[in-house]
């Protein structure tokens, strides 16, 4: 029997990327996924990383000085409620496994 | 070549608190404004005790400049370079796999990754006596296959990350010119930093194009006549319609491809792109100082890294301004070419020449 999660099941992720070296503004990756639907075994940490009290404190970090050429991320997390959560997060402020994360979603594009 | 090393203890320069109150959180900025209540007197104090990597400019109190200009000719320069392997992960800086010295891994990536490094060294040692990319011997962290697909390549305020690419945009990161201009942003961090917004970041983004380019032209020794000035040469996937990334000889025709789109960058001011877009169009808007330097070149001859990279390189450690506008920055590389070669110098006339003929009076 599957375990049953309980707290973010319904959660929706989308990812947009954008920027980074080659400045290429008209073309935008967007990566979107219920967690429901992601494999079981990652499902917790998918809540646990993109629960929007942890991506608001992400985003109060400041970019680092002298940085260059990094990818933006739009980040909306439509909770359990419906409510949207929007961040737009550089990839330095993000932690590695997050990143790892989304690399990990599918594309929608 | 590659060969010397010099530790640095840093303090935060009179420009970077500018910086830091502008972009900084509370805190920071807190700090920051701390940092403003210090005189400039107790700064330069500091600045020649410590080691800073600005001090103050020769006969004008209070302006700063590049200590690893200040300084001169170093003795001996020390070249340390240290790729990882991503693992296809984004946590950095990842598994080391070539130091220093080591012999040729075999992964492409890898000895792509070293030898650049090595190029971006060596132009820097030698043709602008600095060492590395803080000018004090910092060891040049660089991570390949980094994360899955990744589509980019970037310098992080420590170290370059370069993706592989996923096969359809981008087929790799790791060519010489992109190597180059990833390194070339930390000299920018490391010569007082223009902010990566508007202008100044497009200013950011032309001078490590210029320095990219500079650099696969010393090492292929090309002439300013021979080289091809493209930035990212074969980089993009094998279905994408297009030469390279950025082309400072023609802006706007280095690819144009169904998924693409056309190659975004103007020549000239009349075409200057207001984006919010991109840091406000910072690969964008590059274009223009990109293609000032491609044309002063064409009017000094030579080698790039000679008379036209010298007056650039010198303009980048005097400006001391890191909301510079493409004036002040045109403005800083008049001033470089008359302290270099004279007031109405050849080098200074056709300087003016070329800002004006991309829209910039100066
Ligand atoms: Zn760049």
């Amino acid at each position: 029997m599957e375990p049953v999660l309980v707290g973010c099941v319904a959660m929706i992720i989308e990812v947009v990327s954008q920027g980074g070296f080659g400045g290429l503004t008209g073309v935008q990756v967007t990566r979107r996924a219920v967690v429901e639907d992601l494999p079981s075994a990652a499902q917790e940490q998918y809540c646990a990383r993109f629960d929007p009290g942890h991506l608001s404190e992400l985003a109060a970090v400041v970019r680092p000085l002298g940085a260059a050429d990094t990818i933006s991320y739009e980040i909306t997390v439509v909770d359990e409620e419906g409510a949207r959560h929007h961040f737009v997060l550089d990839e330095t402020l993000l932690p590695a496994e997050l990143l790892d994360l989304i690399d990990a979603l599918p594309r929608a594009r | 070549m590659c060969e010397f090393h010099n530790p640095i203890n840093c303090i935060v320069p009179p420009h970077m608190v500018d910086v830091l109150m502008l972009r900084g959180d509370a805190s920071v900025r807190k700090m920051a404004e701390g940092l403003v209540k210090i005189g400039s007197a107790v700064r330069e104090a500091r600045a020649a005790e410590q080691g800073s990597g600005m001090v103050p400019r020769d006969g004008a109190q209070g302006v700063f400049v590049s200590r690893a200009l200040a300084e001169g000719a170093a003795a001996a320069h020390t070249c340390d370079r240290r790729v990882h392997d991503g693992e296809e992960k984004a946590g950095l800086p990842g598994k080391l796999v070539r130091a220093e010295g080591d012999p040729a891994t075999g992964d492409p990536e890898v000895d792509r990754a070293y030898d650049g490094a090595g190029d971006v060294f060596s132009l820097y040692s030698e043709e602008f006596q600095r060492n590395s990319i803080d000018g004090f011997g910092m060891p040049i962290v660089q991570t390949v296959h980094h994360r899955r697909d990744y589509n980019n390549a970037f310098w992080n305020g420590t170290q370059m990350a370069y993706g592989d690419g996923d096969g359809e945009i981008f087929s790799t990161f790791t060519e010489l010119s992109v190597i180059a201009h990833e390194i070339s942003h930390g000299v920018v961090q490391h010569s007082g930093g223009l902010i990566y917004q508007g202008q100044s970041g497009a200013l950011n983004e032309s001078y490590a194009d210029v320095f990219g380019a500079m650099t696969a032209q010393r090492s292929a020794g090309q002439s300013v006549y021979e080289a091809d000035w493209l930035v990212g040469k074969g980089i993009l996937g094998p279905n994408i319609n297009g030469k390279a990334l950025r082309s400072m000889k023609a802006p706007g025709t280095a690819y144009s491809d169904a998924l693409l789109g056309q190659d975004p960058q103007p020549y000239h001011m009349d075409f200057y792109v207001d984006t919010t877009s991109d840091n406000g169009g910072v690969h964008i808007n590059s274009g223009i100082p990109n293609h000032a330097f491609y044309l002063y070149c064409m009017y000094l001859g030579g080698n790039s890294w000679e008379r036209p990279g010298q007056i650039w390189y010198k303009a980048l450690q005097n400006i001391n301004n890191p909301h510079a506008t493409f004036g002040d920055w045109a403005a800083e590389t008049l001033d470089a070419a008359i302290e270099l070669h004279g007031i109405g110098s050849y080098e200074m006339l056709m300087l003016r020449r070329a800002w004006n003929l991309v829209g910039i009076d100066v």
